[in-house]
């Protein structure tokens, strides 16, 4: 009649706790509660059950000598070392635990860093230094001006408007500049200097996002850096500047605080 | 399942009946709980005894089989089995503590061990796989033919309680 219940259920109901209360095993409760709904295994499960307590309290009734109950006395004696914190804190279950948290706390803290440098525009100016990396001159339609001319070059031939460089890179010798389209269709204007090591882009700020400083403290440049190079980005009426720059972000602070000076 | 004992004076009536089930004899149930105690209080004086009630229990399995192992041992033959009647309860209730120890006592290892520790009504059946070291299956089928064979003894032992 047992043949109804899973192989693994007949097994836990051949060893069914004698006594009625619920097993605190959930395997135990189910095979249990699935059993009970089968007529044939309930009734095997209570005579089952009858047989056991019968025999369980039949071995309750094996008197305890003197001599042994002798022992109960002093068995308070007979302990364990009490556990130290430190033996505590190297159970494996603990150290796994205590790991898990502190990957999960560093992971926390990195993602916490990286959202402070992020800023409007931010994505866009990582995969621009992807650029600034690979470009080729040849890639670019050859130029001889300053760099204060390429905002009317930019509505000029692109209709591209408030493209303009910022005042303090006015005096940059542009020797080439192209517009392209990046990935989701949005036109970016690519400058290269006569400088060696040192590119401007310019393109349209997020929409979505209110106009605001892009950077941190009082300077109004937000930083990115990647494939060794770096970049600062500024917003101005609706348009993001980067000026693109070889090497580390230190290198890019320092050089643009000394241009502001 | 009884209250968990956790203390070492909560489980020792229990540790001495489980002697006795495997022995079946009160002296060799002395001596292997005797032993199981002073096993326990040299290890508690290095301190390393460990903090598990399982342990004196798996000790004094190792010592009930080491006092018994020049016992007579049984032999290996197929014992009758018959399904357990409704009247069961009342044949068992015929029956003396002495004659239940001494018929688990008989049995093969690793039943005796087995039905001692599921008699006691003290383990969950997960502790009863750890002492004993056998899987579900095994464990299950050590408890089942053990009913079974001892409601064929019981049949034999015992008169038929409807019988006026």
């Amino acid at each position: 009649m047992r043949r109804w219940l899973s192989r693994r259920k007949r097994a836990l109901i051949e060893c069914a706790p004698i006594s009625d209360a619920p097993p605190s095993d959930r395997a135990m409760r189910s095979a249990l509660e699935s059993a009970k709904t089968i007529p044939e295994a309930a009734a095997s499960l209570t005579a089952q059950q009858q047989f056991d307590q019968a025999l369980a309290q039949l071995a309750r009734k094996i008197a305890i000598p003197k001599e042994a109950r002798e022992w109960f006395v002093n068995s308070e004696l007979i302990k364990g070392p009490k556990r130290s914190w430190k033996k505590t804190a190297r159970h494996p279950a603990i150290l796994a635990t205590a790991l898990a948290v502190l990957v999960m706390l560093g992971v926390g803290i990195f993602m916490f860093l990286e959202q402070l440098h992020k800023f409007p525009g931010s994505a866009t100016a990582k995969k621009l230094l992807v650029v600034a990396n690979q470009t080729r001159r040849a890639q670019l339609d050859p130029l001889n001006t300053d760099a204060i001319n390429l905002g009317d070059y930019f509505f000029m031939k692109f209709q591209l408007e408030h493209f303009d460089i910022p005042m303090q890179f006015a005096d940059f010798r542009a020797t080439g500049a192209r517009v392209f389209e990046d990935e989701d269709g949005h036109r970016i204007a690519q400058v290269v200097l006569a400088e060696s090591g040192m590119q401007f882009f310019l393109y349209a700020a997020e929409k979505n996002e209110p106009p605001q400083r892009v950077g941190q403290g009082d300077s109004g440049w937000g930083y990115v850096d990647g494939e060794g190079w770096a970049g600062a980005v500024e917003e101005r009426n609706g348009v993001c500047f980067m000026a693109a720059m070889r090497g580390s972000e230190d290198e890019l602070r320092s050089y643009l605080s000394d241009r502001r000076r | 399942m009884a209250d968990r004992a956790h203390t070492l004076s909560q489980v020792l009536p229990q540790l001495y009946r489980f002697c006795f089930l495997m022995t079946g004899e009160g002296g060799k149930a002395l001596e292997a709980f005797q032993n199981t105690l002073r096993e326990a209080a040299l290890l508690a004086a290095r301190g390393i005894l460990p903090n598990d009630r399982l342990w004196c229990f798996h000790e004094a399995r190792h010592q009930c089989i080491a006092i018994t192992q020049h016992d007579v041992q049984p032999e290996p033959a197929a014992m009758i089995e018959e399904p357990i009647t409704p009247d069961a309860a009342l044949r068992v209730a015929q029956l003396e503590p002495e004659q239940l120890a001494a018929w688990i006592s008989a049995a093969p290892e690793p039943q005796r061990s087995a039905l001692a520790f599921f008699y006691l009504n003290e383990f969950s059946h997960r502790e009863m796989q750890n002492l004993l070291d056998v899987k579900m299956n095994e464990l299950a089928s050590l408890i089942s033919h053990g009913r079974s064979q001892f409601q064929a003894w019981l049949n034999t032992v015992t008169a038929d309680p409807g019988a006026t």
